[in-house]
């Protein structure tokens, strides 16, 4: 069962990627101008291949722009540090609740069947192969993918992508690849944190509210914990940070209409980008446990 | 490039967004050295024409002749090397705001140029200084005035140096004090500098001061071309439609050097429109 709903993501993924690339009219290497009307709306079938197709197309440009020098290591490292080190206080926030709010329902569940004992073994499991990366994309890259599309918005809309392109330089190479390689840096290392910090958070209160040792609790844990759920769980970051970079600066690029433009842009990379999260993390999730089965 | 080829040729240049029509079937040559000032309505198309000149967008249809080679033709790669031969002052002058005066004026120069970075001081400072906005280098463009960020925007399209620079409306949203300088130093960049320009304007009094030729672009075509004292003298309808209608006070009228004197301007001005 699992192999055949591998086989059809496949299939479909190869289906859909050239199709949506050839459904692609107007991303040549000149781009985008900032006179052409304002992109259609990503819930109608067909803007949805539009904006699919449009994205594939910037993300095949950054990707070949990545082999032309001088590399963007200034930029990317930029990036790094607004996309990852900025979102370092919101991470483990969220990530120490979290873990809390999940350690506290599952020793009041387990409780009433006199398992409180198997708290930290879940808490560890569920922290490292999913909520950890998932959750930290999905609020982290809330913050990320509405910055990115924000700043590059505004830029088209004064016309400064424009510009970037009439002083010989490539927007795709000098604003979307540093963010595509910044974000996907930062994904894993921000996933870690939570993953630390949400333990501890989990670990802290089932000592102090259910008198669970936190020796013990991190002790089964570690007996449940293998590297393939460590592994299962951070190898999807790296994807959850393209998505987040990708959909910020495809929805950055392609914004019309002046300020308003701007706000719609945001939102919809907030939107789409939590959406394309969990919806990926199905299709990772189902690979994951192919390659590391439970 | 062969002797009597003009250095742009636009041949039956059409650009469509989805069904609207924005330039339809529109011819212009611009010589080398020359100023040719692009006049016409909001909506007329002017600066979808600046951006194909500056192959930033690709026509629908028709030609673009550079030195006699079609720019529409060429690939990515072709197109950017052709690129760099054009500079473009934006309307909102469209400099990089996370980047200083500087560092505006220097990233053509590290981008597309490669210039080590003694070469990019030295010539990002001489150019500063020549458009005399030296003192604002470190400045972000946030903190200059609309007039600084317009001459620093034509500081970073001269740093590069191009053959042949576009001012989208260079004086839009400018004191009259302001549009006077920077028509001065439109002037000057191409008496000083040898630049062809194509000047995108609705300023008829820009459009009278600084160019060497007028075209007046409605619905999508030129639909009239002379120099600027023959472009005034006309009877034509929609040229005489559009200089009264853009409130042009030819009494406001400096000289142009070489030409019919202001005052011989005002006479002419007022002999055709009385007659009109």
């Amino acid at each position: 069962m699992q192999l055949q709903i591998i086989d059809v993501a496949v299939v479909v993924a190869a289906v859909f990627a050239p199709a949506a690339d050839a459904v692609s009219g107007w991303w040549r290497a000149t781009g985008r101008g900032s006179q052409e009307p304002k992109p259609p709306s990503w819930v109608e079938p067909k803007g949805f291949f539009w904006h699919v197709g449009n994205a594939t197309t910037m993300t095949f440009g950054a990707i070949r722009a990545l082999f032309r020098r001088p590399l963007e290591l200034r930029g990317t490292i930029a990036q790094v540090e607004a996309l990852g080190v900025e979102s370092v206080g919101i991470a483990i926030t969220t990530a120490v609740f979290v873990g809390m709010v999940m350690a506290v329902q599952f020793a009041y569940g387990l409780q009433r069947f006199g398992g409180m004992e198997y708290t930290g073994r879940i808490v560890g499991v569920s922290f490292s192969r999913e909520l950890a990366p998932t959750l930290t994309a999905v609020i982290v890259g809330g913050r990320m993918s509405a910055g990115i599309a924000a700043e590059i918005g505004s830029m088209a809309v004064t016309e400064q992508i424009d510009a970037i392109r009439s002083l010989g330089a490539d927007p795709l190479k000098k604003l979307v690849l540093p963010r595509i390689l910044g974000a996907t840096l930062v994904m894993p290392v921000l996933a870690v944190l939570a993953l630390v910090t949400g333990f501890t958070g989990a670990m802290w209160i089932t000592d102090n509210q259910f008198g669970i040792p936190c020796r013990f609790f991190y002790q089964t844990a570690l007996e449940s914990v293998t590297l393939g759920d460590l592994w299962s769980g951070l190898i999807k970051c790296p994807f959850f940070g393209a998505i987040i970079a990708i959909v910020g600066c495809h929805f950055g690029l392609v914004t019309r209409g002046g300020t308003v433009g701007v706000g719609r842009a945001t939102t919809m990379s907030v939107v789409v980008t939590s959406t394309f999260i969990l919806i990926s993390d199905f299709f990772l999730t189902k690979v994951t446990l192919l390659i590391w089965p439970s | 490039m062969t002797a009597g080829t003009p250095f742009i040729a636009v041949r039956g240049l059409v650009k469509r967004y989805d069904d609207k029509v924005v330039l339809d079937d529109l011819d212009l040559t611009v010589e080398r050295g020359e100023t040719v000032a692009i006049i016409g309505g909001s909506g007329s198309g002017k600066s979808t024409l600046a951006r194909l000149l500056v192959a930033l967008e690709r026509p629908t249809s028709g030609s673009i002749l550079v030195d006699g080679c079609d720019i529409t033709t060429l690939d990515d790669l072709e197109l950017a090397t052709v690129r760099r031969r054009f500079a473009m002052v934006f309307q909102r002058h469209a400099l990089l705001d996370s980047m200083t005066v500087f560092d505006n004026v220097a990233f053509p120069l590290r981008e597309a140029e490669h210039l080590p970075s003694s070469a990019v001081r030295d010539r990002v400072e001489r150019v500063l200084r020549e458009l005399g906005v030296d003192g604002a280098a470190n400045k972000l463009p946030g903190e200059l005035s609309g007039g600084m960020a317009k001459r620093v925007g034509i500081a970073r399209a001269m740093a590069m140096q191009p053959e042949l620079l576009v001012y989208d409306e260079p004086t839009s949203g400018l004191d009259p004090v302001n549009s006077r300088i920077v028509d001065g130093l439109i002037e000057r960049m191409r008496s000083a500098h040898g630049v062809t320009s194509v000047v995108i304007t609705h300023d008829m009094v820009t459009a009278y001061r600084i160019s060497d030729r007028i075209a007046l672009l409605a619905k999508g075509r030129i639909v009239a071309e002379g120099t600027p004292e023959a472009f005034l003298m006309t009877h034509q309808e929609t040229v005489r439609e559009f200089a009264q209608a853009s409130g042009m006070d030819v009494a406001r009228l400096g000289p142009r050097p070489g030409r019919m004197t202001p005052e011989e301007v005002r006479r002419a001005w007022y002999r055709a429109h009385e007659q009109g």
